[in-house]
């Protein structure tokens, strides 16, 4: 059965709302350690996915082949009167989309030979092993052709397809019965030619050596300057979470019904963009089909819009932002977040430190959580610095970062020019998804650091 | 039978060893926002992932809902020859006699349909709905029937059925300006191991608690640790720091500290994957080895490492049946359920708060450092226990220590055993370093 006759099937069987999402994938993962492979894989994956909408109630279904299709869809709908029985009426005054978009890259990885890509991991391995008092090398490379096409009975029909890279290291360090450990990736839309010419291998392996000479952080309240990756997790937990439409609508976060209010300082502007190509969380439709385009969440310190999907945008009478993926297929999309940051202001790292008496520079991230009903999170740094008279002083270790969003926006005093930009996995209900978070350097009067 | 065409395909191919995993599941899940049925759900799905040899070079390919297992098994053969030479490789695993436990599938979870899940998940839902206060209750019900067969060319050939239910709530409260939120958490192998108003009533009463929040200084006070604030920290030190593979590389804090004393000596650690109906229990492992019960830590010493195939033989030893992957990825090593003995520590929950001042930590998901063995963490849901009694609700706290102290300098472990997230344990009280903003 094909798609359109699929939705012809959904609507004939009673449905309010119908979409049918196709996915074809391709990956290939490499994973060398200390200069051998360990894991060579290839892999493809096909999916069908049909949601179905009846009096408020989703029902969901999958089909693995072309010929499941039209069972899929009848049992959406079976599943979507049941949830009916239980569910609250959802109005279907919804946009629809059309249209097609293709990303290749210059150099197209999931047509390059295997050998190819073996070479890039093990240049990467060869300058971590150039690095004195390393004494274990990880190199992960993965690749992934995304197709996608979502119709729904709207007359949503847009196909889309979209080929990821992305290069981590993960090194040890060892001296003098200490171990430590630095982790560093690259990664965005496009071919091979987004990974090429770093030496992301090379900065871990600096700093898990540097981290043999770090001491805990000192426990309790500190000022602190955050560097970019970590400022960029902070706002992705602390205040993108809250912003998700779905949370909003549920009176799930902190920021519901606050939309138009001052939420934090003048210099802090947010904006989630996945339209910026070659970023890892890029798309140009979201997994329901919408246009995604780049919004301010936080304009000058006033919240200014939500994160939405099309249920939510209608239920808060917005605009849908384009916000709604899924992790493959054989999920739901639900809302998240693409390439998420705090917008550029106009210090720069050195002023920032240098203005500083005491406090805590902390860098690199491991990951990060929210509870944005309490407002609480958590943000986890690979290291840090002590600062002292405006100096770094003394390399700290990874430290447990906490706050609550609300203060710690309203707390921030400086943002630096230097915007960047990291690929991550943001994890919700299950589904990870790729993701870029951003910042420049940015400075917060008072941060809870957890050592001891 | 994907899996037996994958590997006469791999072999004719050119592969000298030929394995695969197949997985068949059917999942149904109940989704819940706002107190309301969101979406139900129900997905199928095969899944085939083949290992293929050549001499120490070793190719893996997998496919989602393949249409035959034929053109994985080339593949994974021709990744093989595409692969460099791997020195310890040993060989893909041998056949082992499997002794099947029969508690792992239970036919009512199996049979289950939506709408009983439905009616059965919405019960916790209104358990949890304790007051007007409970603005939001949202969760989520996941219920699965698989099949899992490993089968390869060296005669390894096993295959079972396993059931399995996960439930969460979380409960969102707001009064005035204050805000709280709670969850409750089950899973199980049988249907009967979900209790709705168990795990409602627990979402539903944490919302209300966590409202009156305060917040504290940093200081040392003994902490109790429930079931929940542990199996991110317990079987951390089981599945990372004695994963046999992160001891090989050097990545753990416990590397050559095999017969070393990292507990005080009431306390052992075991691994156990073979306890019915436990998530975390399996007849054999994901590489077709049957499972055990191994102690990591005995009496306070280091033991034993846990190990797949391939760690086990780079040191000459046998697996411990530790393997762990899904289909799209090659085996990688695994904790089944960690537990905690310690009989000379034990005493009566409400002992353990029987404090002057310290610290109750409901949940928090951090885990240690693996090379340093440092944990710096929040206490997610934590509340300040004040002469023997927990009173009000903690925000911004954070702890801060090593996990080798935190095993020496426990005081007491609780009789309030529970069982999840792959971790069974009572409560347990140490002395640690807490911090906070400052006292309010």
């Amino acid at each position: 059965m094909d798609l359109e006759d699929a939705i012809s099937l959904g609507l004939d069987e009673g449905a309010d709302f119908i979409e049918v999402r196709e996915e074809r994938t391709h990956t290939t993962m490499i994973r060398m350690i200390d200069g051998v492979v360990r894991e060579l894989t290839r892999g493809r994956e096909f999916r069908v996915s049909v949601r179905a909408l009846y009096k408020g109630g989703w029902g969901f279904g999958i089909a693995n082949s072309p010929d499941e299709i039209a069972n899929a869809v009848s049992d959406a709908v079976k599943l979507a009167k049941l949830s009916s029985r239980w569910a609250e009426p959802i109005e279907v005054d919804w946009p629809s989309f059309k249209g097609s978009y293709e990303v290749e890259g210059r150099k197209p990885a999931w047509q390059a030979p295997v050998e190819e890509k073996i070479r890039i991991v093990e240049e990467q391995d060869r300058l971590a092993k150039s690095v004195e008092k390393v004494t274990n090398r990880n190199i992960i490379m993965g690749d992934t052709l995304r197709e996608t096409r979502v119709i729904n009975s709207l007359g949503t029909d847009v196909r889309q397809t979209l080929p990821r890279v992305r290069l981590a290291a993960y090194i040890f360090a060892h001296e003098a019965g200490v171990t430590e450990s630095a982790f560093e990736s690259r990664g965005g839309i496009g071919g091979l030619e987004v990974i090429e010419g770093t030496e992301i291998a090379e900065e871990a392996a600096r700093r898990a050596v540097e981290a043999l000479s770090a001491k805990p952080a000192p426990p309790g309240p500190h000022p602190a300057i955050l560097d970019p990756k970590l400022a960029g997790v902070f706002i992705h937990e602390a205040f993108g979470h809250a912003a998700e439409g779905d949370a909003i609508v549920n009176n799930e976060s902190i920021l519901t019904g606050k939309l138009g209010e001052r939420v934090g300082s003048e210099v802090v502007s947010v904006v989630d963009d996945p339209t910026i190509e070659g970023l890892y969380g890029f798309y140009r439709y979201d997994d329901e089909g919408t246009e995604s385009r780049r919004k301010y969440i936080v304009k000058d310190g006033v919240l200014s819009g939500y994160m939405t999907n099309l249920e939510t945008a209608s239920k808060l009478g917005l605009e849908p932002t384009g916000n709604a993926r899924s992790m493959d297929y054989s999920n739901p999309p639900i809302v998240r977040m693409s390439n998420t940051f705090i917008d550029r202001g106009d210090w720069t790292f050195e002023e920032m430190v240098s203005d500083m008496k005491q406090g805590i520079y902390a860098f690199g991230s491991l990951y990060g959580y929210t509870d944005p009903a309490k407002g609480q999170f958590m943000f986890k740094a690979e290291g840090g610095w002590l600062i002292e008279n405006g100096e770094l002083k003394q390399r700290l270790r990874e430290v447990a970062i906490t706050g609550m969003t609300l203060e710690v926006l309203n707390n921030i005093d400086a943002v630096g020019k230097d915007l960047s930009h990291d690929p991550g996995m943001c994890g919700k209900m299950g589904q990870w998804v790729p993701v870029t978070t951003g910042a420049p350097h940015v400075r917060v009067s008072k941060l809870v650091f957890g050592g001891r | 039978m994907f899996r037996e065409e994958a590997v006469k395909a791999a072999i004719s191919s050119g592969a000298e060893e030929a394995e695969a995993f197949e997985l068949f599941s059917r999942e149904i899940s109940i989704q819940v926002e706002k107190g309301k049925v969101k979406t139900a759900s129900s997905v199928r799905m095969v899944g085939l992932g083949v290992r293929a040899a050549i001499g120490r070079k070793l190719g893996f390919a997998f496919a989602t809902n393949p249409s035959s297992g034929e053109e994985v098994g080339r593949e994974a053969a021709e990744n093989a020859k595409a692969a460099p030479e791997d020195p310890d490789f040993k060989g893909l695993p041998d056949a082992r006699r499997v002794d099947y436990i029969k508690e792992l599938m239970d036919p009512k979870l199996r049979d289950l349909d939506l709408s009983d899940a439905a009616s059965l998940f919405l019960a916790a839902v209104e358990s949890a709905h304790l007051s007007d206060k409970i603005v939001s209750i949202s969760g989520k019900l996941e219920v699965s029937f698989s099949k899992v067969a490993v089968y390869s060319s060296k005669e390894v050939d096993v295959g079972e059925e396993r059931t399995y239910l996960s439930a969460y709530i979380e409960a969102a409260s707001k009064d005035g300006d204050r805000r709280g939120s709670g969850f409750g958490f089950a899973d199980g192998r049988r249907l009967d191991m979900f209790d709705p108003e168990k795990v409602g009533k627990e979402a539903g009463e944490l919302a209300i608690r966590t409202l009156d929040a305060t917040t504290i200084g940093v200081e040392e006070l003994p902490v109790v640790f429930q079931p929940k604030a542990q199996f991110a920290l317990i079987p951390f030190l089981v599945g990372q720091a004695a994963n046999a593979e992160n001891l090989q590389y050097g990545r753990s804090f416990l590397t050559n500290r095999v017969g070393d004393q990292i507990a005080r000596e009431e306390v052992s650690i075991v691994d156990d994957g073979r306890i019915p109906w436990l998530p975390g229990s399996s007849s054999f492992d994901a590489e077709g080895v049957p499972t055990g019960r191994t102690y990591v830590v005995k009496e306070g010493v280091f033991k034993s490492p846990i190990h797949n195939w391939y760690t086990a033989m780079k040191e000459g030893v046998e697996s411990t049946g530790n393997a762990s992957r899904d289909h799209t990825r090659p085996p990688a090593i695994s904790s089944h359920t960690v537990s905690i003995e310690a009989p000379a520590l034990q005493m009566k929950k409400d002992e353990l708060l029987d404090v002057r001042r310290g610290v109750l930590v409901v949940y928090t998901m951090d885990t240690p450092n693996l090379s340093t063995g440092e944990f710096s963490g929040m206490a997610e849901t934590a509340f300040l226990i004040e002469n023997g009694e927990v009173t009000k609700s903690l925000r911004q706290t954070s702890m801060g220590f090593r996990v080798e102290d935190f095993l020496k300098n426990m005081d007491a472990v609780g009789d309030d055993v529970e069982t999840l997230m792959g971790f069974r344990g009572g409560s347990v009280r140490v002395r640690i370093k807490v911090a906070g903003p400052g006292a309010q």
